[in-house]
This record gives structure tokens, sequence and C-alpha cells, in this order.
């Protein structure tokens, strides 16, 4: 077999070749090419460019592991980009392979390419425009940042150019005082649309309380409601703060004052024809992905109204004059929330009113 | 209780979820049930698509507990559901919702002790009285099911909340008679914009598709007529059979079976005009207009234009299939189609000119449906020296299962010192641009209802235009008494009246 063909091999079976900066295009075209040539018919498709900005050994093995399991669903020429390439070695380094699978219906080995770039020094100052030199024309491009969200916009701000969607995970934010943050890089980047794997990861919770406040209930008990309780992880705390920005804002609440004093962080926000307390409290207790224990509403007239973490994947919902119910909520993998957020979901106005309702949360309760 | 809306629904809309419902299915120990109407609500809350507290109920006369009833969908869905192996856990929650209530289809009782049943059902899962009712029965139970629906209370009519929705299975009718009777019975209980007459067809991603392609691309549209299209093939083909269904086909017919509904859903979609505003009533309003367009056949013209046969005893793809006349049920002088091939023409400005040749059948070659518009060839052959492939038109081929895709054929240079010209394929494939699996077209629909989206089902003018182009060849063929009709092997592409059919033009089918 001549040293290309076993190239080939490697590369459709989904190995990573090392190649010249300089010619990616042309080594991937020449393998592609090979490849078509093949018994097997090789398919290339492409929906999407996806830039994962990945940096840190842990963060990265964790992106590779993302992008394989997307592949099947979202064909893309994916550019996996580390700054901080262990060892030493060129400023820029490159890497091709393939990502085939079987096309649904069988026969044919469907194709979509994967280059990962690692720069070390200075060659950071270089990925922007290499990346701006692969990108597949005529597709849309995401940009999604691998690990906690960037705390600093410039950072970003250079791989933003002709980026369409930026995919962030506030679930991986260390603390929710990034919200602040967070909010700032979605004001500078406002052509860009902004969308967030834990928002998404939410959207059963935020289903299932809304569900509480349709007929018979009705939407009395929220529009008074005195309190709001978030019991969370550690790692939920950034979530929690999400999910009061979103009632916040949907619930039309004034300008939050924080309380001192409690266990619980707590604010005060004014409401029409009241004011409503809100707490979160952060705990050792193991809740799941999205870090949220207990979500409870209490109203005026006495109602109550919560979401507990009832064991794996399953929650409880109890509310005043309505049955007792455990439901199954299977947490959704990375992986498809991914996915969503590639699709209409991820063009969700609600998340950027949340976050920046959520930000002014911690704006106002810092010290 | 309060009247305000709630507002932390305000933006969940896009996730297309429906409120909390009860689905009552009439019908439910049937074949419809247990392999497409179950597995596809399943798959809906499997991809979470679904309220948590939405419930099914299952009607039909057999006595059947509710755990047997559940143990029966379980296996359905671990059998037909898209989403398979059925996930356990969720599998736990999901069958919580499902009930079954025993009855006969015209027993006032029955209806009472649904009511009765549903209001428990609303007070254990938090429903606010919405139901959609499913009638997944023989067609000859609609009418009595419609009207005890009515007479017991269980229609809110015309109310927004809760709401009533009626989903009707297809045969809506055998004839345009039939079919008028039926849409007075069931008006008479409930309001147009309540009814649902399901075509699964139009479920099928690729069928959406064609409004899609057609207008979402601007390209396309200025070659879509008489100008530029020489003729359009559309083609429903079976592999299959009737499959011991000879009691059924023999009072259906393949003119009834697929082309008063799939078919010639495919033509409305295909040659409908851009609508105002993509709405149902706005997309159903330009489909009316094309079965109106359909020019009539006069009397004893009726073989110009149809071409119906029977399949013989042959082999299809390499399997043997006995001939129709040798199926249970089928009667030894029978004269039911298995085979139609049309050509029509759509009387307006669009089309003018332009014929249609629509074949549908069974124990074809390959199981295919596609419709495949010819171009005009180029209005000056600059190389006719250029090999027999160089006029060859322009054709593009929309592929609606299996293989769901677009296919353009144009000619092209072979590489070489001399002109010589042949005809490539520009493809599109779903399965190879989406990696994904579509949902299956139940799911879809089921969906939209529950949303009270009616885009993707026949309104009832609809209805009644197509059952009134498809009846006069029928009363056609009646008038013509007992005779021998063509017949083609099993495996073939149909009988020779067909191809000279088109030959007539001075055309010739597709190979699909």
């Amino acid at each position: 077999m001549s040293n290309l063909g076993e190239k080939v091999e490697r590369f459709t079976g989904g190995q990573e070749i090392g190649v010249d900066v300089s010619a990616l295009e042309r080594e991937l075209a020449a393998l592609w090419r090979q490849a078509g040539e093949r018994e097997h018919a090789v398919v290339r498709a492409c929906l999407w460019n996806l830039i994962f900005r990945a940096d840190g050994d842990e963060v990265f093995t964790r992106a590779k592991a993302l992008i394989d399991a997307i592949a099947p669903a979202c064909p893309a020429r994916v550019l996996v980009l580390r700054a901080d390439a262990p060892g030493g070695g060129p400023e820029l380094e490159a890497w091709i392979s393939a990502n085939c699978h079987v096309a649904p219906g069988g026969g044919k080995l469907l194709c979509s390419e994967e280059l990962t770039l690692q720069s070390r020094g200075r060659g950071q100052e270089r990925l922007p425009s290499l990346v701006r030199s692969l990108l597949v024309p005529d597709v849309p491009t995401a940009l999604i940042w691998a690990g906690a969200p960037p705390r600093d916009a410039a950072r970003v701000e250079p791989l933003l150019e002709g980026v369409d969607r930026m995919i962030i995970d506030t679930g991986d934010l260390a603390s929710d005082l990034e919200l602040t943050n967070l909010a700032q890089l979605a004001r500078i980047a406002a052509e860009v649309e902004l969308a967030d794997l834990g928002w998404l990861r939410l959207g059963p919770v935020r289903l299932l309380l809304a569900s509480f406040f349709d007929p018979p209930v009705g939407a009395e008990p929220l529009l008074k409601a005195r309190r709001v309780h978030l019991d969370c992880a550690h790692h939920g705390a950034a979530t929690a703060v999400l999910l009061l920005g979103w009632l916040a804002n949907a619930l039309d609440w004034g300008r939050p004052e924080p309380l001192k004093g409690g266990a619980a962080r707590t604010w005060r926000v004014p409401r029409p024809d009241g004011q409503v307390l809100l707490e979160v409290g952060v705990r050792d207790v193991d809740a799941g992905r999205d870090g949220i224990y207990e979500l409870l509403i209490e109203s005026e007239g006495g109602g109550r109204f919560s979401i507990t973490d009832a064991g794996p994947h399953a929650l409880e919902l109890r509310g005043t004059g309505l049955p007792t119910r455990v439901l199954a909520a299977p947490e959704r993998p990375d992986a498809e929330l991914l996915v969503a957020a590639l699709g209409v979901r991820g063009r969700d106005p609600l998340f950027c009113h949340a976050l920046a309702c959520a930000a002014e949360l911690e704006e106002q309760g810092q010290p | 209780m309060s009247a305000a809306p709630n507002p932390l629904r305000a933006g969940l809309h896009e996730e297309r979820l429906p409120e909390p419902c009860t689905m009552v299915i009439f019908g439910a120990s049937g074949d419809l049930t247990r392999r497409k109407l179950m597995p596809a609500i399943y798959s809906l809350a499997r991809d979470r698509l679904l309220p948590p507290n939405l419930a099914v109920v299952g009607v039909a006369r057999k006595p059947i507990s509710d755990p047997d009833f559940r143990k029966s969908m379980r296996a359905g869905c671990d059998e037909f559901a898209r989403r398979r192996p059925v996930d356990p856990q969720l599998w736990q929650s999901f069958e919580s919702g499902i009930f079954y209530h025993q009855g006969d289809f015209d027993d006032a009782t029955a209806y009472e002790r649904l009511k009765k049943r549903l209001g428990e059902i609303d007070q254990q899962r938090g429903i606010a009285g919405n139901r959609v009712f499913y009638l997944a029965t023989p067609p000859e139970a609609f009418p009595k099911i419609i009207a005890c629906l009515g007479a017991g209370g269980l229609v809110n009519r015309k109310s927004e909340r809760p709401f009533t929705r009626i989903i009707v299975e297809k045969p809506f009718g055998t004839d345009l008679a039939s079919a008028r009777a039926l849409n007075r019975e069931v008006t008479q209980v409930a309001d147009e914009s309540q009814i649902y007459r399901i075509d699964h067809y139009l479920g099928k991603e690729t069928v959406q598709n064609l409004l899609v392609f057609r207008f979402a691309n601007g390209i396309f549209e200025p070659l879509w007529n008489q100008k530029y299209v020489d003729h359009v093939q559309i083609t429903g083909a079976e592999a299959i059979g009737i499959e011991g269904r000879g009691a059924y086909f023999e009072h259906a017919g393949i003119l009834r079976d697929m082309v008063q509904n799939h078919l010639f859903q495919i033509v409305c979609l295909t040659a409908m005009e851009p609508p105002v505003a993509w709405t149902a009533d706005e997309i159903r309003d330009e489909k009316v207009k094309v079965l109106k367009a359909l020019r009539h056949i006069p009397k004893g013209e009726v073989e110009t234009y149809v071409v119906r046969a029977q399949y013989r005893a042959g082999a299809v793809a390499g399997k043997w299939l006995r001939g129709y006349h040798e199926e249970p049920g089928v009667a030894p002088e029978s004269t039911t189609e298995t085979y139609v091939g049309l050509k029509f023409f759509l009387d307006n400005w669009r089309w003018a000119g332009v014929p249609f040749y629509l074949r549908a059948g069974k124990a074809m070659p390959k199981k295919v449906t596609e419709v495949a518009l010819h171009f005009k060839a180029a209005p000056l052959q600059l190389f006719r020296e250029a090999g027999k492939h160089a006029a060859e038109p322009n054709v593009l081929a929309i592929r609606i299962q299996p293989d769901e895709g677009i296919a353009l054929k144009f000619g092209s240079k072979v590489p070489g010192s001399t002109m010589e010209i042949h005809p490539v394929n520009m493809e599109f494939r779903y399965g190879t641009s989406f990696g994904t699996e579509p949902p299956e077209a139940y799911e879809r629909l089921l969906l939209d209802c529950m949303l009270g989206d009616a885009t993707l089902f026949i309104r009832g003018d609809e209805t009644e235009a197509s059952w009134r182009w498809i009846t006069n060849i029928h009363q056609a063929w009646a008038a013509e008494g007992p005779r021998e009709i063509p017949a083609y092997d099993a495996g073939t592409w149909g009988p020779p009246e067909a191809e000279q059919l088109l030959a007539r033009d001075g055309h010739a089918w597709r190979r699909p």
C-alpha cells in the first residue's frame, strides 16, 4: 500500500495525521480524493463550521469526546483550537482527521472533517487568521467555548469575526459572580447569537415550573409570589441565579436589593403590588448536572409550588391544589444539548434577557 | 381561577410544546395504535416534545385492563418506536399517563362513562380539560363516534380553552357523496377548525420540503411553470402486493387507496401557487385551487387519460409474488385496479398545457415515491454532434421516499479532446447532509394537532374537490360495465398501455 493509501486508511479511521500548517487544505483535498477512489463510497457533508476553543488537558479531552459524539448528527468542518499546547515545539501545529460513520439507511460512509490547531507562545496570535482561512464558505459558523466561559471578552473578540453563533456552558462557571462577565460578553458580541448549554439543560425545569400556573391554577399565585427559594449544589450557583433572572424578566420584577445575613444569598425585589424575597442557598447536595436541588415559590395567598430533585433522573412536583407527582427527568447528554444549541433552540432571546437580569442580581449583590 | 395568561409560558413556544391534554384514541386495540400512534407519542415524549402530564386513553370494544393495555403498548413501542430501545425510566413515567376505556362505539353510556373518566384523569394529571379525539377505527364507525361525542357533551365546540380537536384517519369517504355526507356529520358536532383530517404523507419531511424547496429558494420558482416545464411525472410505487387484504382492496382500488389522498397531496404541493402567508388556511386555499383546476375528463374519454391494470404473478426484487387474482378475498371477475396511470392537465395560468403524468401501483419493481419535473430542451441545439445525450432534457427529481432527496440531471462535457456530452446528476440526500433520522410522519402530525396547527391536515373542501375528480373516473368505469382490464407482471413498471399513454405525447416514464 502506498504511503498515501495508508494515510487515507488512518484518516477515515478517525486517526489524527500531523500536517504542515501551511498546506492544510491541500492535504485534506488529497486525502478526500484518494478516499473517494476506494471500494466503499465516502460522502463528505458539512452543515456548519464549528470552532471549538478548548484550553487545558481536561477541557481539551472533553471537547474531543463531545465532537465525536455530535458527528453523526451534525456533519461539520470542526476546528479545535488549543492555545496552551503542552511541551515544547513549534508555535503552531496542525492535525487532521475524519469523523466517519455509516449514513442513515446504510451503505455509504458519511464523513466530516476535524482539524486540530495547537499553539504555543505567540502562536496564539496567529490562530484567528488561520481559522478564517480554513472556514468552509456558505455554511454558518459557530464558536463553541469548551469549559468555563471566558472571563475576559478580549480573549474572544478576535475569534468572533464571521461567527454566527457562540455557544457557552454556564454550567461550567466556577462562580455565579461570573454571570456579570458573561452579560458583558453578550453585550460586546451583540451581533452574534449567544446560546448556552446550561440554559438548555434548564429547559425541563422551566417547563415544569410554567406548567404549575396553567389552568386550573392560573397565573395569580405567580403574580403574587412573596418568596422564591433555590437550593443548589456548589456547581449550580450560577444556574440558580440564571433561573432567578428568567423569573425576574418574565414577571417584570424591579431593581433587586441585596440583603445581608443568613446562610442564603438574599435579595428583595419589588413587583407590582408587593415585594418578593429571592434566596439562593448553596450546600453539599447531589443535584445532577444542572446543580439545582429544589425550587420553591410561595405566594401571598398561602400557595406553595416546588420542584425537588427526587433521586437519579427524577423530579417531585408539589403544588397547592394539585396532586403530587414524581416525573422522570433523564439528563440530556451534552452532545444532545450542543446539537440543540446549533438548531432553533440556540436562538432563544429569553436567554439573553434572563442573563441580563441575573447579572443585575449579581451586580447588586457584589460586596 | 385566574384569567391572566401564564407569563412563564412566554417564549417557551419556540420549543413547540403543547399544552397538557388527553389524547383519546378510538380503535385502540387495532394495529394503527400499536404500530404507529403509541410509538409516535412515546418518541415525542422521548424527545421531550410533550408535556409530562399528557394522558392517552385508548377506547375499544375489547375488555382490557389498564395494566394489560400498557403492556401491549410497551410491546408496540419496543418494536416500532423510532427511539429504541424504550427507556425503562421514561416509560415508567410515560405509562402512568396511559389508560384504557372499554365501550361500544355506538353505546351512549360508554360516552357518559368516558366523560366521567376523563374528568378524573384531568384532576389526577393536572389537565385543564383539553382533548384530542383520534378516530383510528374502520371508517364505518366515524359517523357513530362523532355523533356520540357530540351528544355526550364531549366536544367543546369552537371554544379556545379548553380545546377539543378531532383527528379523522383516512379514508375520508369513498366517493364524493360519502365525503360530503361525512363532512356534514362532522361539522354538525364540531367546527371545521377543530377537524384534523389526517394523511400521513403530509407528515413526511420530504413532502414538507417540497414547499421549502419551492418557496424558500429564489432560483427554482421562476422556472416552475409552463414556460420552462415540459411535463411532470409523479410516481407512487409499492413493491408489495395487497398482502392478504383482498377484502379491503376489492372495495378500494389503487385510485382510492393512493391517488385520491397521498398522490393528490403531492400534486397540490408541487403545483400550488405561493400562499400569501404561512398559515393553515392560506396554504390549504392554494391546494384547493389546484384541485379545482384539474381538467374534467369528458364522458367517453376516460381511456384516453386513464390506464388501469392488475398485477399477475411475478418476481419482485427476486421474490415470488402471487397474482392479484390469487389473493384471498379477491373475486374471480374482479376489475379492481392495482395500477393506475393518469394523464391530466391543470387549467390555470401557471400550468396551462403542461401534461402531468401520474402512476401508482402495487407489485412494482421497488418502493418509491417521487416527483420529476422534465424541463423543456434548450431552444437551439448547438451540440448535435455531441452524442445521443446532447439533447436530453434537464430533470429535477424530488424523491419523497425512500432515500429522500433531490437530484438535478444536466448534461456535462465528457473529459477529452472531443465534444461529447453525458448526463450527470447533482444530488442532495437528506441522510447524508443532515446525518440524522427524521421523525416519523405520525410524530409530526400528532404534535401539530396538539399544538393546534392544521397546516399539514386536509380541509373539508379539499377532500371534496379531490373526490369530485376521482369519482368521475369511477363513474366512467362503472358505466363501462364488466370488462377485462390490462395486466402486468409483478415486478414490472406496469402494462404496455401505460407506456403508450406517454408515448402518444412523445414522452416516456422515468425509471425511478
